[in-house]
């Protein structure tokens, strides 16, 4: 009998072949969605796509722009912000 | 754009981007940076990691472009990427970063950080280590040979002088 998670559709399935020539079919987890901004939804540019461990162990640098805002807003939305804050 | 908010910036001393437009007279697009982005004026940068940080026009470069410095690194950037404010101070031609620093901690108590250009070391190179060869020959036979030519040498001269000499 199938397990729980082999009979929903949370995990992916990747056919793998196996060393004996047979293929087989695996559970693989998701990849998170992409980033997107707080304030108006856009797609974030500049931050990667992956699971948590793997972005855990990039260098901070590249998990998101070096900006104000970085990461949570895109570049339109932080201009409009830090206006908006020093007019 | 309505009459209010063109009021408003007014009293803030920004000369509106399309009112500068309107204009028929082909040096507009100088005039409007001269009376908005001029030297000593006080700016936001909007772009960029320094965004979010003060900073003054120290050098108009042209049309687009000025020169900035103060919590932002002293660089050349468009005008595009600054929100000028209410502030116009007086500097002199090309103020130095040491005038600016005194300028900012008159004005807003803050004492700026020095932003040195990083300096790159030399890159360690791959030295190999040489092994002791071990001597291949004694130094006696060398010698041996060396003053045997020796000695060959002043015969064939001797001998060569003669053949001139006959011809
Ligand atoms: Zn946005």
């Amino acid at each position: 009998m199938p397990a729980g998670n082999q009979k929903s559709r949370s995990k992916r399935r990747v056919f793998v072949k196996v060393p004996g020539g047979a293929t087989k079919l695996t559970y693989k987890a998701r990849k998170p969605s992409q980033a997107k901004c707080s304030s108006c939804g856009q797609k974030l540019v500049g931050v990667p796509r992956g699971k948590p461990a793997q972005i855990a162990k990039m260098p901070k640098t590249q998990r998101r722009p070096q900006r104000p805002f970085g990461g949570n807003l895109c570049s339109r939305c932080s201009r409009k912000k830090i206006v908006q804050e020093n007019r | 754009m309505s009459l209010d908010s063109l009021k408003l910036m007014f009293e803030f001393g920004v000369i509106p981007v399309c009112l500068a437009a309107e204009h028929d007279s082909d040096g507009m697009e100088d005039i409007k940076m001269v009376e908005t982005f001029s030297v000593g004026r006080l700016c936001i940068k909007t772009a960029g990691r320094d965004s979010d940080r003060r900073c003054v026009v120290v050098e108009a470069v042209d049309a687009k472009h000025v020169v900035i410095d103060g919590e932002t690194r002293r660089r050349k950037v468009n005008i595009a990427h600054l929100e000028p404010l209410d502030k116009v101070f007086k500097l002199g031609i090309k103020a130095s970063r040491n005038d600016i620093k005194v300028l900012f901690k008159k004005e807003f108590g803050i004492e700026l950080k020095d932003t040195k250009p990083k300096k790159t070391g030399e890159r360690p190179k791959h030295q190999k280590v040489k092994k002791a060869k071990p001597a291949k020959q004694p130094a006696k036979a060398t010698e041996v040979k060396k003053e045997v030519k020796q000695i060959v040498k002043p015969a064939d001269k001797a001998a060569k002088t003669a053949a001139e000499s006959k011809a």
